[in-house]
């Protein structure tokens, strides 16, 4: 209860921040000459609702029994203040004998859902109020961090070095995580697409060496391992502290949260190991990127973890097993990523851009057969893309199509494994015991995207994204609507909705169906 | 676990400070910052302090007398006649020198595009006029860079604020051998680089882009866009001359896609003594702030370019006429019309040059000592009449010469998001 009016009061002060800094003309940041520094301060608010009014089975780790309730019709309701500080220490760039630059972002978040309601995923407050909010408790510095990026720019000749924690992107391909998993994903609510938002800062040194222009090498060192969090990750006592109770939570994640807590008449204890920051541990990557006419290439080179925690049980097999650790994996990616745009003097083709990604990943972890026992995978996944405007003879502001095509081979898998039948098949995220969520060898899905803004000044801006996997036939479309009604002021209208059955990726949401809301304040 | 983390905290931050000292060495080692080759950039040239009047413009005499009150001066061209003025937001050296001040660009010895002599201008070839008068007016090829921040305001109808941003600007052309440094070596008939990013409105910061126009025109652009809510950067789909530069109620047309265009067709139809219309936007006092100083083309001779999409091209005009400043070599103003022959938009560019005291070499605060013939945009307004809205750009500081990195046209640079102009020319 002490969070949850710790909380509370929270959201009093965003509000009554919001009033008053609401009152006064704003404008976007503030530039102090004097002392070299810029200061921006946004609010952020959203509301997912869900749409669906069907029931919902989970498991209680204390009585150990499956009971069934009401689910909570307000998924995610987020406020988010951002304050952006940039400085030019100019006499330190002076005496250093190049330009010096640093950046601080501050993003206090605090997430109503879990005190506002009074059922649905308020009911279980005392299980997931770690979720919400990071001005205290776990998410401080690992998820969710309050002290989101914070950084130092080094401008010497021909280097940009950016020493601290900060988000690094990777890669060509949008949505599709090949290359780009420096950073890994806080996904509490994994349907927001501003990655600004969701990727988790990592400390690096993050050295980019331009030997001549269009060509760049990059260095990237980093000390600390931070896995992707979803809900269901939370641990108390060595057990996970709830099943499915966040309404985001993985159908494969629910599933093996159960059994932990007992759903198979006994309980496993789990354990959790993080790599020390032993120089043998750090995450090391390189980067070679250049412009040859009209291609633009990338060559990548990744020593790095399992984007998550892979669940080990302690005698090699679920079958036997007493006890689950929770470690990453590590894994070598090696890949490229190049686009290019036609120029040919034919108008029909012309202006149609060409992407493409690829990244074989060793040593990657994936949950195998009925069993899910963990098994050493080599993977080869490989993405086409094609962005082009199109209608542009008839529409004023013509609209961006981008369709892409991505497809993962299982190539290789470093140990045998007796798993309980559906060998050769591995567990996909939606995965709760059926064959039907269950990926072969192969896997592959779309995507769609398109874009067009209207009005004077793009002030409206309406999109569609949709996903569609091939063998799991499922599907996710979010369209959306954003309406800028002053430069300080951004409201969002958008839907999430999910098809396909119950055990596939996405379609495991399709009870999770929402409308959401967005509202983007600027303060300062 | 809670345990094991402290400590792993602790030794974390001990690691990173470690690389950070390791690299800031390593830098200081390796650093010597880089030089612009100011050698290159074309300062060279003389102009007098009172620039001699031109005698003979497109064929017809041309002359200049001090008129009946001060500050006022009678131009003739031909039979046409003009009386001067002095206006408040005319550079001073402007108000100061009336239309010689506009003869410093007739002055022998100048560089591209300036380099045709007065009495030949008339000749130079259409197809040569938009990059020789607007691409070349916005950022001249004479320096190494040129750079800026800039406020653009959309206005409602009714007068009030519908949209404001503001957008650092990078620019180099390398026509005259300037900037070299900028270009790979596999930058083949590149004819320029400009980058762009929005530090305002706090929806689109951190959005920019770079634009590589070809010397070849049949070659469309490259244009990259970098999206910060991905932090990464697109190749953006070309072929977009004609549609609006992102937040603005601009074209393409008029920003980075300036020069002759292979859909459209351009003619020139006549010449006129300019005595252009205090009403047109940019040149009064309305919409833009007292102290950004620009030159106004009044007392020029114009040339008057027709501009038509060739048959078969869909383009948002029927027909551009546009008032080019033979002197100046600087397009002022144009006015494009549907298909009906209804004026649908006009645009207007003024430019700024060395003179002017928003304008620095090296840097924000840099001298103000750069040539005073030196040009580049300073304000440049669109007046949309089917829809109302109108909207001002104009340059708040600006300059020459940055001491800026050759890779500065990279998606690093858009990638660091910067917020000033100090940190964006750090690059």
């Amino acid at each position: 209860m002490r969070i949850r009016y710790r909380g509370a009061s929270y959201l009093g002060v965003f509000l009554v921040g919001l009033v008053l800094l609401s009152s006064k003309v704003a404008e976007a940041c503030q530039t102090f000459d004097e002392y070299g520094i810029t200061t921006c301060l946004t609010f952020f608010s959203s509301a997912y609702i869900n749409l669906p009014d069907e029931r919902r089975t989970v498991f209680d780790a204390n009585t150990e029994t499956f009971f069934t309730r009401h689910p909570d019709n307000l998924l995610f309701q987020n406020n988010q203040l951002l304050a952006l500080f940039d400085g030019n220490p100019e006499k330190l760039s002076e005496a250093v004998g190049f330009p010096i630059h640093w950046h601080l972002e501050m993003r206090p978040t605090y997430d109503s859902t879990y005190d506002a309601t009074g059922f649905g995923q308020g009911t279980y407050h005392s299980y997931l109020s770690s979720l919400a909010t990071n001005v205290s408790g776990s998410m401080q510095d690992n998820y969710q961090p309050l002290f989101r990026e914070y950084y130092v720019d080094l401008h010497p000749k021909h280097f940009f070095i950016r020493l601290g924690r900060q988000i690094i992107a990777w890669g060509k391909s949008d949505g599709v995580y090949m290359l780009d998993i420096i950073n890994n994903f806080n996904l509490i609510n994994p349907q927001i697409f501003n990655e600004q938002q969701i990727k988790i800062p990592v400390w690096a040194a993050n050295i980019v060496w331009q030997p001549y222009p269009g060509g760049e090498l990059q260095g990237i060192f980093i000390p600390q391992y931070y896995p992707t969090y979803y809900t269901g990750l939370q641990m108390k006592g060595g057990f996970p502290i709830n099943g499915s109770y966040g309404d985001f939570t993985y159908g494969s994640v629910a599933a093996i949260n159960n059994e932990l807590n007992g759903s198979l008449g006994f309980k496993i204890p789990t354990d959790v190991n993080n790599p020390s920051s032993r120089l043998n541990n750090w995450v090391y990557g390189a980067r070679w990127s250049e412009q040859r006419g009209s291609i633009h290439y990338t060559l990548n080179y990744l020593y790095t973890w399992t984007t998550g925690y892979i669940y080990y049980p302690n005698t090699g097999t679920y079958a036997t097993a007493t006890a689950v650790n929770l470690r990453p994996h590590r894994m070598n990616v090696a890949g490229g990523s190049a686009d290019y745009e036609f120029n040919t003097g034919n108008p029909w083709i012309d202006g149609t851009v060409l992407r493409a990604e690829s990244a074989v990943t060793i040593g990657d972890v994936y949950y195998e057969g009925n069993l899910g026992n963990p098994v050493d995978v080599t993977h080869w996944g490989i993405l086409g893309g094609v962005d082009r405007e199109i209608l542009g003879d008839y529409l004023e502001r013509p609209v961006f199509f981008s369709f892409q095509y991505w497809q993962d081979w299982v190539l290789h898998r470093n140990n045998e494994c007796a798993c309980g039948g559906n060998e050769d098949m591995f567990q996909g995220l939606g995965y709760q015991g059926s064959h039907s969520g269950l990926r072969g060898m192969y896997e592959s899905l779309s995507t769609l995207y398109m874009d067009k803004t209207s009005m004077t000044g793009d002030v409206l801006d309406t999109s569609l994204s949709a996903v569609y996997e091939w063998q799991f036939h499922d599907w996710w479309l979010q369209p959306h609507v954003g309406y800028r009604i002053s430069d300080n002021t951004t409201l969002g209208l958008g839907f999430n909705i999910y098809a396909g059955g119950k055990q596939t990726p996405y379609g495991e949401f399709t009870n999770t169906s929402n409308v959401f809301f967005e509202l983007h304040q600027t303060l300062l | 676990m809670r345990h094991y983390d402290q400590g792993q905290s602790r030794r974390t931050k001990a690691c990173a400070f470690l690389i950070a000292i390791v690299a800031a060495t390593v830098a200081l080692f390796l650093s010597m910052r880089w030089t612009v080759d100011g050698a290159l950039a074309d300062s060279s040239a003389q102009v007098p302090d009172v620039p001699p009047i031109p005698k003979v413009i497109a064929g017809k005499p041309y002359s200049v007398t001090p008129g009946e009150s001060p500050g006022t001066w009678v131009v003739k061209w031909g039979d046409q006649s003009m009386l001067w003025k002095a206006q408040p937001w005319m550079e001073d050296r402007q108000q100061k020198l009336g239309p010689a001040f506009i003869a410093q660009w007739a002055t022998p010895g100048l560089p591209f595009p300036f380099e045709v002599p007065i009495a030949e201008r008339d000749k130079i070839p259409v197809s040569e006029i938009p990059d020789r008068c607007l691409t070349f007016s916005y950022y001249g090829p004479y320096y190494n860079n040129g750079w800026d921040i800039s406020p653009i305001i959309v206005h409602l109808p009714d007068g009030s604020i519908r949209t404001s941003s503001l957008t650092l600007e990078h620019y180099t052309s390398f026509v005259n051998g300037n900037g070299k440094q900028y270009l790979a070596s596999t930058d083949h008939n590149v004819q320029r680089k400009y980058m762009w990013e929005l530090t305002a409105p706090e929806e689109l910061r951190g959005e920019g882009g770079v634009t590589t126009v070809y010397n070849d025109p049949t070659l469309v652009p490259e244009d990259t866009l970098y999206l910060p809510t991905v932090r990464r950067t697109r190749r953006l789909a070309g072929a977009v001359a004609k549609q609006y530069f992102p937040g603005s109620i601009y074209r393409y047309e008029d920003v980075s896609y300036s020069g002759a265009l292979p859909q459209l067709d351009y003619k020139i139809t006549g010449f006129k003594l300019w005595d252009p219309s205090d009403k047109l936007r940019g040149f009064n006092n309305e919409g833009i702030p007292a102290n950004v100083k620009r030159v106004s083309g009044a007392g020029e001779v114009v040339a008057i370019m027709e501009v038509t999409p060739k048959p078969g091209i869909s383009w948002w005009y029927a027909k551009r006429i546009e008032y080019v400043g033979l002197i100046s070599m600087c397009t002022y103003y144009t006015e494009e019309y549907d298909a009906s022959g209804k004026m649908i938009r006009q645009f207007t560019h003024l430019p700024i040059t060395g003179a002017n005291e928003n304008v620095h070499v090296g840097g924000p605060d840099g001298p103000n000592n750069a040539p005073r013939w030196w040009q580049m945009w300073g304000v440049a307004c669109v007046v949309d009449l089917e829809g109302g809205f109108v909207m001002d750009g104009w340059i708040q500081k600006g300059g020459f010469n940055a001491d800026s990195s050759p890779s500065i046209y990279s998606e690093t640079t858009l990638a660091a998001q910067p917020m000033t102009l100090v940190e964006w020319l750090s690059h």
